[in-house]
């Protein structure tokens, strides 16, 4: 099973939050898979052995696996395609 | 060894881990005995260099790990801790046959009431109870007070009424360890023994079963012995002549070249391999000849009387061949045979018994003798074992094997009794205790005849599954699933098959596992944890002004410092971060999540929505039109209430009427609307 993370900079709602959501849409549209908040001093470490990022803090560096918007996903703005972005590549 | 205390080793063979509670409910219900058991167990695991049982002080759990429970196997296997201080009358009776049979000292009746540990008197009882026995066989039991006892009559009697009581011993618990401790047999030569029998296996292609396995050696060395000790030969009853050319007992000869015995007396031993029961053979069976064809006459006449039709007759035809292979060396040389099973079966299917009686004459005009009632019964419960078989379901929530250490009819009827009995468990086959390995990763659960050395769950069943065990075995298994949760989700998955999108399948399964998995507490506090928050009065503000964002978000982080739900730390963290991260702290469209975290001062849970009737300017420049200041008391309380806030910000509806709501009651009525259906996930 793909492993998503979420993880957020400062605050402790909003990664939790956004991963509570995807997972939501993610049993709607079928998609199995383990979906994780993460802190972000451990991100690192997660990241090797994750899928599909989630980033809901600033960027500070490029990572390896693809990486989409977490404020997306809260906001609506931009959920659609994060959402068919993270379908496709849970899938593949 | 203690009934006590095998039950309870075996009944960790069978459990794994266990604690005190469960084990005083199952088989010892006295503490202290418990714990004189288990010293005594611990005492044998320690002198063999094994790790001991251990016992959870603080919460009476047992755990037995895989070196504990080897030893434990072979503490059952070997008898290890055996007292044989006594011996039943019944075994002694056998004891002593065998003794006379394979001595040519003639022993005195001292030496005899020495041997089974008696005194005199009692011995003389046991062996006028022998020549009882030994008469109705015309053999006769003779003494002298020089020459002591000594047996005497035809050979061929002799060696039938021997080996009888050789596989009576065996069958009895610890029989081997009797043998073995009064010195009538040589491990080494034992151990050879059965080396070869294992090569003969593969040089004639047969699988002999675990029991023959395990019994044979012992039967054909004591056999050696009798005839080393006894000038009397061997008069077969029958015509060698045929027999004699056959490959497969020419091989088996040779198996005994070093044993300096004579043509005939090797025949004799070839012939005790030959008639064994065996699991599996490839000796060539020709659907042509004559037996091949007085089989299928069989078969069709039991069909007939039947009220159900045979399935796949052919295939039937094969394993009542296989099975016949060495029935015809029994029934033709009229070998010993034991069936344990054969009062039970026909109590318990007579009309099968009847049945098969009627219809083997074609078979017994075929081998030109008749058949007896034992082997009667093993051909009943092939077919009875044919009947219960039912069509190949294609899907499981379960597999499992069958270990049987009997012949392929035993097995075979208990395969397809389990079969009958778990329509939900897929049986992969049933195996000989030496080749269940090979499979033992494949399945979920074992039933066995026999305790084994395995990390798989294990059913000790009987042979022979009458009524009331057949209703023990499901309870047991019942019992077992409510107890793993992952394998009570799957036999809920099973049970709801047709209602489940196949590729839901995993994913159902699991979301099962974690709900059982909860235990009762986490489970409450999950459901309290999923509680909404529940918004009042004192929880929404409104703001008509438009203000710099800080004295907003003071105006809205006020309540909870005036409620004691935040320190001033935590509100001064929470600009800090907010100035810094606004565009990342958000909760709907235009609506912004100010928030620190808990170990920054929070006493408890708390919010404040601020709804801006006029946009107020965020520090990442865009405008809020609702601002939910957040006081987290733990990493997961909110997050229910958070994603239900989302949906109602995401939905254009319920978002308009919160912004434009005239007064707080209002705003309420939306906010705390339930959705339908979970909003926590």
């Amino acid at each position: 099973m793909k492993t998503v993370i979420v993880a957020c900079g400062s605050g402790v709602a909003t990664s939790q939050t956004v991963a509570s959501k995807v997972k939501k849409i993610l049993n709607e549209n079928g998609v199995k898979a383990n979906v994780e908040a993460v802190d972000i001093k451990s991100l690192d470490q997660y990241i090797k052995t994750s899928h599909v990022y989630i980033a809901i803090t600033k960027a500070k560096k490029e990572y390896d696996i693809p990486t989409l918007n977490g404020i997306a996903f809260l906001t609506g703005m931009g959920m659609k395609e994060e959402t068919e972005k993270l379908i496709s590549l849970l899938k593949s | 060894m203690k009934k006590e205390v095998s039950d309870l080793v075996l009944y960790f063979l069978e459990h794994h881990s266990s604690s005190v509670t469960a084990v005083e409910e199952e088989v010892c219900r006295n503490k202290r005995s418990l714990q004189a058991c288990i010293d005594d167990v611990n005492q044998y695991l320690i002198k063999e260099n094994r790790e001991v049982i251990r016992i959870d002080t603080m919460n009476g759990n047992i755990t037995i790990n895989e070196s504990t429970r080897e030893g434990l196997y072979y503490i059952l296997k070997h008898g290890k801790m055996i007292e044989l201080n006594y011996i039943a009358p019944e075994m002694r009776e056998s004891l002593l046959l065998i003794k006379l049979c394979i001595t040519d000292e003639n022993p005195a009746l001292q030496d005899l009431a020495d041997l089974v540990q008696v005194s005199k008197n009692t011995a003389l009882q046991d062996l006028k109870r022998i020549k009882n026995i030994l008469s109705e066989k015309l053999i006769e039991l003779n003494y002298t007070r020089k020459n002591g006892y000594s047996v005497s009559g035809e050979e061929f009697k002799i060696r039938k009424l021997f080996i009888e009581e050789i596989k009576r011993v065996l069958a009895a618990q610890f029989g081997f360890s009797f043998l073995w401790r009064l010195g009538f047999l040589n491990k080494e030569d034992i151990f050879f023994l059965r080396q070869r029998l294992i090569n003969m296996e593969k040089k004639l292609s047969i699988a002999l079963t675990d029991e023959q396995i395990d019994d044979l050696p012992v039967v054909l060395y004591l056999l050696i012995q009798r005839m080393k000790h006894s000038n009397a030969s061997w008069q077969a009853e029958f015509d060698l002549a045929d027999m004699e050319q056959s490959n497969e007992i020419q091989t088996l000869k040779r198996m005994f070249w070093d044993s300096h015995l004579d043509d005939e007396d090797k025949t004799y031993l070839a012939l005790q391999v030959l008639s064994s029961n065996m699991l599996e053979s490839v000796l060539a069976i020709s659907s042509s000849n004559e037996l091949s064809m007085a089989v299928r006459t069989t078969i069709d006449m039991v069909d007939t009387q039947l009220a159900t039709n045979l399935l796949n007759k052919t295939e039937l035809l094969t394993k009542i061949l296989l099975h016949l292979r060495p029935a015809i060396y029994r029934i033709r040389f009229n070998l010993p045979i034991q069936n344990p099973l054969t009062e039970q079966f026909i109590a318990e299917y007579p009309a099968m018994f009847a049945i098969i009686s009627k219809s083997v004459f074609p078979i017994e005009k075929c081998i030109d003798a008749s058949i007896s009632k034992e082997e009667l019964v093993y051909l009943a419960m092939i077919i009875q074992a044919w009947i219960y078989r039912t069509e190949e379901k294609q899907e499981y929530a379960f597999r499992a094997l069958v270990v049987c250490r009997n012949g392929t009819s035993v097995s075979k009827l208990l395969l397809e009794t389990l079969k009958d009995m778990f329509s939900h468990i897929q049986f992969m086959g049933a195996y000989a205790e030496r080749h269940f390995k090979e499979h033992e990763q494949e399945v979920d659960f074992i039933f066995s005849t026999v305790p084994l050395n395995t990390p798989k769950k294990t059913f000790i069943v009987k042979p022979f599954l009458n009524r009331a065990a057949r209703l023990e075995i499901r309870n047991a298994i019942d019992k077992h699933i409510n107890h793993n949760a992952d394998k009570k989700a799957r036999e809920l998955t099973y049970y709801l098959k047709e209602h489940i999108n196949e590729e839901n399948y995993q994913f159902v399964h699991d979301k099962i596992v974690d709900f059982f998995n909860k235990s009762p507490n986490l489970k409450m506090e999950r459901s309290t944890n999923s509680r909404l928050f529940s918004f009042k009065k004192e929880h929404i503000l409104f703001l008509d002004e438009t203000i710099h964002w800080q004295d907003a978000l003071a105006f809205a982080i006020k309540p909870l410092l005036s409620r004691g739900s935040i320190t001033k730390n935590y509100s001064q963290k929470l600009y800090e971060i907010f100035e810094r991260e606004s565009d990342r702290m958000m909760l709907g469209p235009h609506v912004y999540l100010p928030h620190a975290q808990p170990s920054d001062g929070v006493h408890k849970q708390d919010f404040s929505i601020l709804i801006c009737r006029n946009q107020i300017q965020m520090p990442d420049t865009r405008f809020a039109k609702i601002i939910v200041v957040l006081a987290p008391s733990d990493y997961h309380l909110h997050v229910p209430t958070l994603l239900h806030l989302n949906e109602l910000f995401l939905e254009e509806d319920s978002f308009n009427k919160i912004v434009s709501a005239l007064n707080t009651e209002d705003a309420l009525k939306i906010i705390n609307k339930e959705k339908g259906g979970d909003p926590h996930e």
